[in-house]
């Protein structure tokens, strides 16, 4: 079974992309579009994956007013937000990097919507106003861009919460009760009813959306069958011009739901295990391929630098050694794998220092990066890489590694999507900047060649 | 001149406290018990989980190996559900001092252990070669040169008190729990009853009882304070690490580098290691397990079992042990017996102070206490707490008959019936009326949604943090990723809490969880907090509304009014016990100011 080193199969690629969340994708479909031969090498797993359908770009940063109660339903400027994590957050890639890269960022959302094909978003026309999701944990939660058949706030006033009776794992009462606390805390009007949906299923009930999902995915008739039975359900409260489901289906069903009966079907923001964040890596994977980029899944495990630059990149099952021109680090944090910490914290390819507010975090206790109460705040989910201004990483004394070597994502140190309210954007845009400067290195290759 | 509410007052609602309570329900009297936060909150929940023995104790304390073996045989009887067998391994390594000679040494030392073994339906020691430990334990060093084995009992400790607070109450008790005791209500040298504010509606009672036991554990001395008398403790602390996983066959003892023997077992679902035993001085309320402690206890279960480092822990517990006062010994060689307290001679009448103990002996211990309580009140009757079944253990339960019938994972039902026994019946006729009770809340250990409502309907939950104690919900791998806000929606729609409410009761929840995962970021339990983090904060945007909750009930102004750290921006600082926080601000009473010998908590 052992792979020896004759098995090794060795590749020269224009352009490697280590990770295929959403700023890898971002990446290597650039670079494909200008006409490179890009390897993509992902592990399968990753934040992106696990995400919950929603595009956040940047919203205010409320939390340093403890319990400011600015109203939750309203929307925001997911381009005040930027500025405002800039300005507050120091270590942000928002704050590290040039005004100039950071004015990409609307060029960086077209590609990304672009680079997810088949996926439809709902989204405002400019960065200039966020929309407001409501959760399956009944909060709402302002978010720049959300897939179409998520639930948002619109001009509706009165919502249903659907119990579906075959689904476990949810609570449509207290969702129901929760939205409405949320409400109250509004100016907004809203008002919700609990409506039960009969059974499709036989047998035991389903012990999660995502189990529901997939159930009805499988199954034609239960398709019919649940459409027919929101539809009863619906006709009785003939008042509702909202329906907010449990993530149980994708943007097709929703449709064919708010043809039957006239009412707009929507799908709660669901936490993982989420059919939306699989939907969502699915797309960034066909769109990439569609750029002809190719994509393997790998387990990237070392990587050989020499004179200030990448030579080789090794990856195992299946046993790879690339021999890249220009490689972009997209690996992410401890759940996608780039960052990790046994004793040691490190990055987990080049075996950089991991930065938590610009301290190398080393051997040094735990507790000295995280915050006494669950909810404040922890540097140590705000470690990361350090990089310089064309996001390449550096050393702990601020030398680059590698003149080819750029880095995008989660793996960049000074965020923490779940404080500062960047995430995907954060990716979108360093994966659309750092194969612009990847570019920039082979294009002066190609001219020296020439 | 006293009324006789209750015919005792029992303080303290751990496992001798319950144990003291069912006993007195048992004998005909009616105890009323008062606890300051939930029941085996303290060192009764925070142990290792074990019936044991006490072969630790056999080189220096006899007496205790034999009480807790005879008991630990009582245990079986009356709660066969909840005990599991643990066969440990106790191996010698090449490198021990005295090698092959130890090996000798443990077997003699086990052959003695050996006749009290019968006591508890234990297994007699044998022996073992190097080949058939590493058949047997292939993750033990290979330094092993060979070992003895010795048999062991798990429980768990949550459900063994609990079980014991529900029978007292099925006899005629009374149990309070979230309340604080604020003074004793005093009738010239006489204690005549308590008086204690319901932390939790923040309301004022007195209630009366011609006897008060104070079985508050490391608290005691605090408590007895509050009487004008005075006993002393040698509180030790102990920590313990939990792995998500089952990483070992069989226990495994293992050797300190100061020459303490500590165990690594399998318990539940998961695998612990511990524990720590160190004088302990600080915070009673808010112990927290240190780095020095975790790397302790890691160097030692290394040395024995080499690959540790690959398996992933995932939080760590801490108690303090309430260990009768004893000079100019080391912490181990402390005895584990039990000691009472009559502080008539004191000047409080009425009032007897439990001290040390072990949750092997608590029936035993429960049994000697409820004797000088029936005596002083003249009560005849005999003690049954040997004999009569704890709730659950009455009749047999077919796991999987009803398994199959409901449709739900015979794993799921298999581990409710080994939390309840045959009360589970009642539990999964939740299920008969709707299906989705039968799915999960936390997928870890496993827990359903109607083991959750049953508990919160039947088992005196008040708070989110006491569904963890009573089911294990968020005390799996997950630490409470998947399944604590599921079993706050499910607390809230069978207690009726509002939003604001649930929301601190997923917080408070969430903040206990992080206590004690936090020494042991690393690894897999890192990223998984990553993704806790995520869920809760990015996708649910919890942190608003967890300060707006804050805020709302008023509870924030509270604790920043004396809280300097309050004015940092993310509150650090505050919360120091997140399980400590009271629903709203407390109503100003006259508190009586006494001396007392433990540092006051801040």
């Amino acid at each position: 079974m052992n792979a020896g080193p004759a098995r090794r199969q060795e590749r020269d690629v224009d352009a490697l992309v280590i990770g295929a969340g959403a700023a890898g994708c971002v990446a290597a479909r650039r670079l494909a579009l200008a006409g490179h031969e890009v390897l993509v090498l992902h592990n399968g797993t990753g934040a992106t994956r696990l995400s919950s359908g929603a595009f956040d770009v940047g919203d205010d940063l409320r939390d340093d007013v403890p319990g400011n109660s600015s109203d939750p339903l309203s929307p925001s400027s997911a381009r005040a937000g930027m500025l405002d994590v800039a300005t507050k957050r120091l270590r942000h890639p928002y704050a590290q990097l040039s005004a100039g890269a950071r004015a990409q960022m609307d060029d960086a959302i077209r590609f990304f919507f672009d680079a997810t094909p088949g996926l439809s978003w709902h989204r405002s026309l400019s960065l200039n106003e966020n929309l407001v999701a409501l959760t399956q944990l009944g909060t709402a939660k302002r978010t720049f861009a959300a897939l179409r058949h998520m639930a948002y706030v619109g001009d509706q006033q009165r919502c249903a919460v659907m119990d579906l009776r075959d689904c476990g794992g949810v609570n449509a009462g207290q969702i129901a009760a929760m939205l409405r606390h949320v409400t109250a805390l509004s100016a907004r009007e809203l008002s919700y009813v609990t409506v039960p949906v009969a059974r499709v299923f036989r047998g035991p009930a389903l012990g999660h959306p995502a189990h529901m999902a997939r159930a009805l995915d499988a199954d034609e008739s239960a398709q019919e069958r649940f459409v027919s039975e929101v539809e009863t359900a619906l006709a009785g409260h003939g008042d509702v011009e909202l329906a907010l489901f449990p993530a149980v289906f994708g943007p097709d069903l929703a449709d064919r739901l708010e043809e039957r009966t006239g009412v707009p079907c929507r799908a709660l923001m669901a936490l993982p295990p989420s059919a939306p964040g699989q939907l969502l890596v699915d797309a960034l994977h066909r769109g990439a391929k569609a750029c002809g980029a190719e994509l393997v899944r790998a387990q990237v495990s070392s990587a050989e630098v020499e004179d200030g630059r990448v030579t080789r990149v090794h990856a195992e099952a299946p046993g790879l050694t690339v021999r890249p021109q220009v490689v972009v680090l997209a690996t992410g944090r401890f759940l996608g794998g780039g960052l990790s910490r046994d004793q040691v914290g490190r990055e987990t390819v080049f075996g950089l220092p991991l930065l938590a507010e610009g301290q190398v975090v080393g051997d040094r206790f735990i507790g000295e990066f995280t915050g006494p109460v669950v909810d404040s705040e922890h540097e140590i989910f705000r470690a990361g890489i350090g990089y310089d201004a064309q996001l390449r990483p550096v050393g702990v004394r601020g030398a680059k590694v590698a003149h080819n070597l750029f880095a995008a994502g989660s793996v960049l140190e000074g965020y923490d999507p779940a404080r500062d309210a960047s995430g995907l954007g954060v990716c979108a845009l360093t994966g659309y900047l750092a194969a612009g400067f990847a570019l920039e290195v082979l294009d002066a290759a190609e001219d020296a060649a020439a | 001149m006293a009324q006789r509410e209750h015919d005792v007052i029992i303080i303290g609602g751990g496992v001798n406290g319950t144990g003291i309570a069912r006993d007195c329900a048992l004998r005909g009297l009616r105890p009323l018990l008062i606890e300051k936060h939930d029941f085996a909150k303290g060192a009764s929940g925070a142990n290792t989980g074990m019936i044991h023995g006490g072969i630790r104790y056999l080189r220096y304390d006899v007496k205790t190996t034999k009480l807790s073996c005879t008991d630990s045989g009582y245990i079986q009887r009356i709660a066969p559900h909840l005990l599991f067998r643990i066969p440990f391994l106790f191996p010698v390594l090449e490198d021990d001092a005295w090698g092959a000679l130890l090996l000798e040494g443990a077997e003699i030392f086990f052959e003695s252990y050996d006749v009290y073994q019968p006591l508890k339906r234990g297994k007699p020691h044998t022996r073992l070669s190097k080949k058939d430990v590493l058949d047997l334990e292939p993750g033990v060093s290979e330094k092993v040169i060979g070992a003895v084995t010795m048999d062991e009992w798990g429980i768990d400790p949550f459900r063994l008190t609990v079980s014991n607070a529900l029978d007292a109450v099925g006899h005629g008790g009374a149990v309070r729990t979230y309340c604080d005791v604020e003074a004793f209500i005093r009738d010239g040298d006489r204690i005549v009853g308590v008086r204690f504010t319901d932390r939790l509606t923040g309301r004022e009672e007195t209630h009366h009882a011609p006897l008060v036991i104070n079985a508050t554990g490391a608290w005691g001395p605090r408590i007895a304070a509050l009487a004008g008398v005075h006993y002393r403790l040698r509180p030790g602390k102990g920590i313990h690490i939990v792995y998500s996983h089952r990483i070992s066959n069989y226990g495994v003892v293992m050797i300190g580098v100061d020459g303490r023997q500590m165990f690594m077992m399998p318990h539940e679902n998961g695998t612990i290691i511990g524990t720590t035993d160190d004088d302990y001085y600080g915070d009673l309320d808010n112990p927290k397990a240190t780095e020095d402690e975790v790397k302790y206890l890691l160097q030692a279960a290394r040395r024995v079992f080499p690959s540790i480092d690959d398996y992933r822990m995932s939080r760590t517990y801490v108690g303090i042990r309430p260990t009768v006062w004893a000079w100019s010994r080391n912490e181990d060689l402390l005895s584990r017996e039990h000691e009472f307290y009559d502080h008539k001679n004191q000047g409080a009448d009425g009032l007897i102070s439990v001290a040390g103990g072990k949750l092997a002996a608590y029936r035993q211990l429960s049994e000697e206490v409820t004797d000088i309580i029936a005596q002083r009140l003249g009560n005849t009757q005999p003690c049954r707490t040997h004999t009569e079944p704890l709730p659950g253990a009455e009749e047999a339960f077919d796991v999987a008959q009803y398994a199959d019938d409901l449709s739900v994972p015979r794993l799921s039902v298999a581990r409710m019936a080994y939390r309840h026994g045959c009360t589970a019946k009642d539990i999964l006729q939740q299920v008969e009326a709707d299906p989705r009770c039968g799915t999960h809340v936390c997928l870890c250990e496993p827990v359903t949604e109607a083991e959750v409502r049953y508990t919160c309907q039947k088992e005196h939950v008040r708070r989110l943090v006491d569904v963890r104690r009573r089911t294990r919900v968020s005390m799996g791998a997950c630490g409470g990723t998947r399944c604590l806000h599921r079993a706050a929606q499910e607390l809230a729609a069978e207690a009726q809490l509002e939003p604001v409410e649930q929301l601190l009761e997923l917080r408070d929840a969430m903040c206990a969880r992080f206590v004690g995962k936090r020494p042991v970021l690393e690894g897999a339990n890192l990223a998984t907090e990553e993704l806790n983090q995520a869920m809760h904060f990015l996708t649910g945007n919890l942190r608003g509304y967890f300060k707006a909750a804050e805020l709302m009930s008023g509870r924030y102004a509270l604790t920043s009014a004396k809280s300097p750290a309050a004015d940092a921006p993310d509150g650090d600082g505050e919360h120091k016990d997140p399980e400590s926080l009271t629903a709203g601000p407390k109503p100003p009473q006259d508190r009586v100011q006494v001396p007392s010998l433990m540092p006051e908590p801040r």
